[in-house]
């Protein structure tokens, strides 16, 4: 990547959300003050509570009197930037990116299903399985399991509410819990391999095509570097 | 074989470089050029000229580009994206961006996934994230590694650091911005281990990843190993070659309140070159206002050359804090005076000003010209703040109509400000009848319960003391110990109420006696309505001798350099006879102390304090 590039998306990296000073707009001032704990009110509960008790903090064999994590006037951890600041969100800025994005499709992406070198239909098996765990039986399991992949990336989609979902996080082998979109809109179709009752099912040629057109893996070394000069011309002859 | 590429045309690239130059002036002239020439809607100049727009902060015009563009496609996309996704409102690239699926039905590219993630990261959605990071395993760019390392910040950003690390476990080649990505992850999550072990593991440390680390450690609350890995920094040897790794050890010695290490630090500025840099020279305000020396905190705002609003709020909340309240609204009109808008922080220093230098009408007035103003909404904080004003005042019955008419349910922080008051003007039967409203809300903060003991001890309803007591034993709450620190330089101390280090007992304790003697002949009582104890007289006077402060202020006057300002930072609030005292002491030896307790400074100078009695 150009050294540009780099520095850019390190300091994105550096800069947090939100952070004692940086920043001079005056949003991120607001939140990124100093003097954040400035609660000023009763005579000994203390603003500067959270300096001082890192004052306190120095001396090393009295440290444990003196750490006080859950204060959460100063606490950078409860700072907006985690997933937690949504309260005054206007709802719209939430609506899904993408369509076919409903919390009831999930694409679970699994690590080495079935184990190493393991086949095709050990994959499926194994994700069969994974998501009995969570619904009850694998007959449940096969009618939730709308796609399967063996090849770009370990997984399937299942069509299951959001709290069984969340079930799903944390058993062994899953990797991922994400919530799954269109590939192709016009047909409502989520990609990979169809899954229909246990069996793959093929798609009519037509719809495959679309799909496949979608998701070829482009190969790194064809696609243009982001400060290439050429990027323009090579574009616009993808386009034709 | 590739199509051969055809030479760049020399107007894209004088586009370029005055879009990395953000240089607003040229943009205009080849534009004008542009269009003269009738090129403009030839590509590459559709989007050479909106990213050159975007980059110069001429968002508007890049809107305006964009819009009247017939062929959207998706290198105009990714300009304006990335653009929006830098700016102010980063939600405002989502809108864009759904649009850009929804009805241009456009297909998102790397670059634009890359941005995407960028933008829930900074907007810290991990919901958008999750959807952007399924699109992007099902599309064609997958295998993308500036999309898995922005994968990775997103994730960290929004606290869910394993997933960070399933997602850096997935690149085959990690670079440099990826390592960093999670090293900061783990380190701004309070992984510290974590972080340090993928950190040593690094086949590259430089001064970003140093920073990363650093600057992690920092936002989750470890100031202390901050400043250690810097030291270790420094012993590798890494040049500084940019300023924010000494921001970031600012903040931790403003956070550690460590005069000493600031000190250093701001030698280390000065001799880097750092000298105009705005942001530290913010930082190092912020550190000397927090570390009791007021003076220098104002010496290095008055010699920044450029201030934003953080600089100028910084020192009126640090002037306001020390009691120099009339330095803070002489501060608030001269930034009025120079364009820049207050905030809200800036609004809670000033109404604190008043509230600790009694400035009740001037308070009001500010409190209304917030919102009349300047837009800004009143928080709870901001009412917090007035009802501490009006309660020391005085004004007991004006704060109680303020308690109940606020459009905020008040909380403890509220019904505590106006009881301590209530409790000060010594009105019993208020305070009785706040501190009921208080216990009614089941307080979580063990000094609440402190001060709801102090309350019925004074009323003299021992029973409700009794009650309290209960409860705090039930809810494990313990009263905080008072004590107090001092930093000599190469010496600290912490000293306990009632306890001194057996080292200096002896020369403490003939300090204490001999001054002792030296106030009484300048009329001095002890007061003993500090101790809240139902015990004897003198076992009371007895206790107040063997406060925290007065042991440290002793210690300091026999350890430290004559002449030298005396230092303190005690973690409770001062109590009347300790004030009394300290500004006998600073009377009789001549000698300037400053007390930082749990609310405010306390300069004591020749017999008088900064608080003007009024904490």
């Amino acid at each position: 990547m150009a050294a540009a590039g780099v520095s850019r998306s390190a300091i994105a990296i550096l800069r947090p959300a939100r952070y004692l000073l940086l920043g001079s707009s005056s949003s991120a001032a607001a939140v990124a003050h100093p003097f954040l704990g400035l609660r000023v009110l009763r005579p000994s509960s203390g603003f500067l509570r959270l300096a001082w008790v890192g004052a306190a903090s120095r001396i090393g064999a009295i440290r444990s009197m003196a750490r006080r994590a859950g204060d959460s006037s100063y606490s950078p951890l409860n700072s907006s930037r985690g997933g937690s600041g949504f309260s005054d969100r206007p709802p719209t800025e939430m609506a899904p990116l993408f369509p076919g994005c409903d919390y009831e499709h999930w694409l679970i992406v699994m690590d080495k299903p079935g184990g190493e070198r393991a086949t095709k239909q050990q994959m499926i098996d194994c994700y069969v399985q994974t998501l009995a765990k969570v619904v009850g039986s694998e007959e449940e399991a096969k009618k939730k399991i709308y796609n399967v992949s063996c090849e770009r990336y370990f997984g399937f989609g299942c069509e299951i509410d959001e709290e069984t979902s969340n079930k799903l996080e944390g058993l062994p082998g899953v990797l991922f819990v994400l919530p799954d979109s269109y590939v192709d809109a016009e047909n409502k179709d989520y990609g990979a391999e169809l899954f229909a009752n246990g069996e793959i099912v093929q798609r009519p040629p037509e719809r495959q095509r679309r799909i496949d057109a979608a998701t070829t893996q482009r190969n790194d070394r064809d696609r243009p570097r982001y400060n290439d000069r050429t990027r323009y011309v090579r574009r616009r002859e993808s386009q034709r | 074989m590739p199509p051969l590429s055809t030479p760049p045309h020399p107007l894209a690239a004088l586009l370029r470089s005055s879009a990395r130059r953000r240089d607003r002036t040229a943009c205009r002239k080849l534009h004008a050029h542009l269009l003269k020439s009738g090129l403009h809607k030839r590509p590459p100049f559709p989007s050479a000229l909106l990213d050159a727009y975007a980059k110069s902060g001429f968002l508007s015009d890049a809107r305006y580009l964009f819009d009247e563009s017939s062929h959207r496609d998706a290198v105009l996309y990714s300009a304006l994206l990335s653009a929006l996704s830098h700016s102010d409102r980063p939600s405002q690239a989502l809108f864009l961006f759904r649009r850009m699926v929804s009805v241009d039905a456009v297909p998102p590219d790397g670059f634009i996934f890359a941005t995407l993630v960028k933008t829930c990261s900074r907007i810290g959605s991990l919901r958008l994230g999750k959807q952007a990071h399924a699109q992007f395993l099902l599309s064609s760019f997958c295998t993308d590694d500036v999309v898995r390392s922005s994968l990775v910040d997103m994730y960290s950003k929004c606290c869910a650091v394993d997933d960070a690390r399933k997602v850096f476990d997935t690149v085959p080649d990690k670079n440099h911005v990826c390592w960093t990505a999670m090293v900061s992850g783990y380190a701004s999550n309070g992984r510290k281990s974590e972080a340090l072990e993928l950190f040593w593991q690094m086949p590259l440390r430089d001064l970003f990843a140093w920073t990363a680390l650093i600057s992690g450690f920092l936002q989750s609350g470890d100031s202390f190993d901050a400043v250690k890995l810097f030291v270790e920094m420094r012993r590798n040897q890494v040049e500084i070659d940019d300023s924010f790794v000494l921001s970031t050890v600012v903040g931790a010695s403003s956070d550690l309140a460590a005069l000493e290490l600031g000190r250093q630090l701001h030698g280390l500025v000065l001799a880097l070159g750092y000298k105009s840099s705005m942001i530290l020279g913010n930082a190092l305000v912020d550190m000397y206002a927090k570390c009791s020396d007021i003076r220098s905190a104002r010496a290095v705002f008055e010699g920044l050359v450029m201030r934003d609003v953080i600089s100028w709020t910084t020192m009126v909340v640090g002037e306001a804090q020390h009691g120099r309240a009339d330095d803070a609204m002489d501060l608030y009109d001269k930034m009025v005076l120079a364009g820049v808008k207050p905030n809200e922080v800036t609004f809670t220093g000033l109404i604190y000003a008043c509230s600790h230098a009694g400035l009740v009408q001037k308070g009001r007035e500010l409190f209304d010209s917030m919102e009349q103003d300047h837009g800004i909404r009143p928080s709870l904080q901001h009412y917090t703040c007035l009802l501490d004003l009006l309660s020391r005042s005085g004004h007991l019955t004006e704060a109680e109509n303020v308690i109940n008419s606020m459009p905020y349910v008040p909380d403890e922080a509220s019904w505590g400000a106006l009881l301590s008051a209530c409790k000060k003007q010594g009105d019993t039967s208020m305070s009785v009848r706040m501190a009921d409203r208080l216990l009614g809300l089941k307080p979580k903060d063990p000094s609440t319960y402190i001060l709801l003991s102090n309350t019925y001890a004074a009323a003299g309803k021992w029973d409700s003391v009794a009650s309290v007591r209960k409860l705090m034993a039930e809810m494990d709450v313990k009263k905080e110990p008072g004590y107090s620190w001092i930093d000599l330089g190469k010496e600290s101390c912490l000293f306990r109420a009632g306890e001194v280090p057996y080292a200096m007992r002896h020369e403490i304790i003939r300090l204490l006696n001999e001054l002792a003697n030296e106030m009484n002949k300048r009329g001095y009582v002890p007061d003993t309505r500090s101790v809240m104890h139902d015990v004897e007289e003198n076992e009371k006077e007895q206790q107040l001798f063997m406060h925290s402060e007065r042991l440290a202020v002793a210690f300091g006057l026999l350890k430290s350099i004559p002449g030298t300002t005396i230092r303190v930072i005690k973690n409770l609030r001062i109590c009347l006879d300790c004030h009394n005292v300290l500004k006998l002491i600073s009377e009789i030896t001549g000698r300037e102390i400053v007390v930082r307790d749990a609310n405010r400074f306390h300069h004591f100078e020749v017999g008088k304090c900064s608080c003007g009695d009024f904490w």
